[in-house]
């Protein structure tokens, strides 16, 4: 096993890498921008290197520097974590080249998985099912022409794209050239890439991926599915696993899909090969992402392994770790993600101090994060501070330990997300299983909680009170200084 | 009875004060009257209590005015001026209203020549992501409102300026 890996992240995901390669002792090498610099990725890490950047952003995509930080440490191994440099093929190919091992794929397959239209045409030949489609050459009005042959809705999306930018759903004639070319210009800007692409939109299409393992020589494991459905904007808010109302047969046909596909391009590492399922059955390929995903926990629960540990297993002996026959589904997980943005005030990102922290503590209960209490919640990175993983023995269970964490989890001095997740896992639909990727747009209204009543007002503004030091000494005339720890007065 | 607790919540302004410490704690607050009984501290920022037969576990923090609470799996942010703060403000009466921190003018409750009395929300502001209700100092007539609706203002910014006491 490797001796030393540097973590090319920050955050929860960095610190999740960092738990389990100090569990196989390997030390830990974390870099860091200086806004991070009391962090707690830095603080867990065994070492660390700062990195400089006009931006804090700028510093963890710096390749050059990064590069040189692993080589300095003596690094042997490299964890990219998600985003940032971790789909990046240059990345992975610099890594490679100054004799690091990249714990991800082959940079080619990178590459592969990292353009729209080359891997659908890659999964269309592997006989995986994928949607309609038209992809955008120099001639805009035959694009346009042929689109319309899919028939509508459609959705058109930025061929280098990802997170819904360059992304629209087009419902009727009439506008798709324009959207085609809001389109193109949202994917030059973002991606510096202005090629398009449009397929048949699936109406209500719920969003399952497939967790795979692969050891680059076509063998291949996949540890079930997730439903991901529970998004906003394209972005993923819940997410579970096993996924609900899914019968055997569809699963099954899904995570062979995943497996081929994944097979055929002689897949290293672990990758999440993500579908669209429509109301009637049919199911189609998405994209593939070829990094650990955020979402990753939910399949660690249920499936009882450790995907960090499988990934590094996997880079330091190309052999997978487990024979399919090995993994099991067992009971229901379920992720939310803990965002500090304003639900109320359309999803504002917040930032502030986070002054009190608490996080509930129980064996089926885990709580993923990059944040200690006292840390300032800048604007300068992704508003996801966390995740609050919780399992139950099914479904039902899984809500209800889930609903009751969120109850104890306290993030105060920044506004977050924590009430208006439990206000989905309260939501009837969602218990019902009455879901897909516009569970919140129609459950919207039921969703934020209602303004409180002159009743509720006066609780709060009694409760607020109470916790005044100035109020207490008056109330329960226990003078401060004396009042020990554990009881101000019993009354 | 002693003096009121004032807090701003949601825009509004309620005014809690302790009206009886026994058998049990009976609290006004925004004309609705609450038992407290068995207040305990958990820890530094958390404790428990019955409000009107029901028990809450709080978690609270402060950040200078603001007072952060959370209990029933709902979170709240509220303004508080505690005692000293509304009376130097209440004490200044220079006839003229000052910012204490930056921020945008949400709404504005009066106009020029408007009469006013004490504690009168005269406009609210948002300031640091809270809503804050400016009131009145005293009774008056307004001389001038310097600020309008969704502009912001710096700090010290003259916002509301009172005509002379006669």
């Amino acid at each position: 096993m490797f001796k030393s890996i540097l973590i090319a992240n920050r955050g929860e995901i960095a610190c999740r890498v960092i738990r389990t390669a100090k569990e196989l002792g390997i030390e830990t090498i974390a870099v860091y921008h200086h806004v991070d610099r009391m962090a707690p990725h830095v603080k867990a890490a065994d070492k660390s290197v700062e990195l400089l950047g006009d931006t804090p952003t700028a510093a963890y995509l710096d390749i050059e520097q990064i590069i040189k930080a692993a080589n300095e440490t003596e690094a042997q191994c490299l964890h990219p974590g998600y985003g940032f440099l971790s789909e990046n093929a240059a990345f992975a190919e610099a890594v490679e080249k100054n004799n690091v091992v990249f714990i991800g794929p082959q940079p080619e397959v990178i590459k592969l998985m990292g353009d729209k239209i080359i891997s659908r045409e890659f999964a269309r030949k592997a006989g995986i099912p994928i949607a309609p489609s038209v992809t955008q050459t120099d001639d805009l009005s035959k694009f346009l022409k042929e689109a319309e042959k899919i028939g509508f809705p459609l959705l058109i999306k930025a061929s280098a794209g990802g997170g819904g930018k360059g992304m629209s759903i087009v419902r009727e004639a009439g506008s798709l050239e324009k959207q085609a070319k809001i389109a193109m210009s949202e994917a030059e800007r973002y991606f510096a890439d202005s090629r398009i692409y449009a397929e048949l939109y699936v109406e209500s299409p719920r969003h399952i991926e497939v967790q795979i393992l692969g050891d680059g020589k076509g063998n291949i494991v996949h540890a079930y599915e997730r439903e991901c459905s529970i998004q906003r904007r394209f972005q993923k808010v819940i997410e579970e696993s096993p996924a609900p109302a899914l019968s055997v047969e569809l699963r099954d046909q899904i995570c062979t899909a995943a497996v081929d596909l994944a097979s055929k391009a002689k897949y290293l590492n672990a990758g999440t090969v993500e579908f669209i399922l429509s109301p009637d059955g049919s199911f189609y390929f998405l994209e593939m992402n070829t990094r650990l995903q955020v979402e990753h926990p939910v399949t660690e629960m249920v499936c009882s392994l450790d995907l960090v540990e499988a990934q590094l297993h996997i880079a330091d002996s190309k052999t997978l770790p487990y024979r399919q026959s090995e993994i099991k589904q067992s009971g229901h997980a379920i992720e939310c993600r803990i965002c500090c943005e304003e639900p109320h005030n359309d999803f504002r990102p917040a930032t502030g101090d986070v002054k009190i922290l608490s996080v509930p503590e129980a064996s089926d209960i885990r709580f993923d994060s990059g944040i200690s209490q006292g840390q300032t919640i800048s604007a300068a990175f992704d508003s996801m501070i966390g995740k609050l993983i919780c399992f139950g023995e099914d479904r039902e269970a899984a809500i209800s330990n889930a609903i009751a964490a969120l109850n104890d989890l306290v993030i105060l001095g920044v506004s977050s997300n924590i009430d208006y997740l439990g206000q989905i896992l309260e939501a009837t639909d969602f218990k019902e299983m009455i879901i897909d990727t516009g569970f919140l747009e129609k459950n919207k209204a039921n969703l934020l909680f209602k303004p409180l009543s002159e009743k509720d007002i006066s609780t709060v503004a009694t409760i607020a009170a109470m916790s005044l030091k100035d109020f207490r000494a008056l109330a329960l005339e226990t003078p401060e200084p004396y009042a020990s720890i554990g009881t101000w007065r019993n009354l | 009875m002693a003096q009121p607790f004032n807090f701003s919540l949601d825009e509004k302004s309620i005014e809690v004060s302790l009206i009886k410490c026994s058998p049990v704690l009976e609290i006004l607050s925004n004309g609705f009257t609450f038992k407290v009984s068995s207040v305990a501290q958990v820890s530094s920022h958390c404790f428990t209590l019955i409000v009107d037969g029901k028990k809450k576990t709080v978690w609270w923090a402060r950040d200078d005015d603001a007072i952060y609470i959370r209990f029933d799996g709902r979170t709240h942010t509220l303004s508080y001026q505690d005692a000293i703060s509304v009376s130097q403000q209440a004490g200044v009466s220079d006839n003229v209203i000052k910012a204490d921190m930056p921020g945008i003018v949400v709404k504005t409750n009066c106009n020029a020549g408007d009469s006013v009395k004490l504690g009168d929300v005269l406009i609210v502001i948002e300031s640091m992501k809270m809503q804050i209700s400016i009131v009145a100092p005293r009774d008056g007539v307004i001389k001038e409102v310097n600020i309008t609706a969704n502009t912001s203002f710096e700090k010290n910014a003259e916002l509301i300026s009172l005509e002379e006491e006669e």
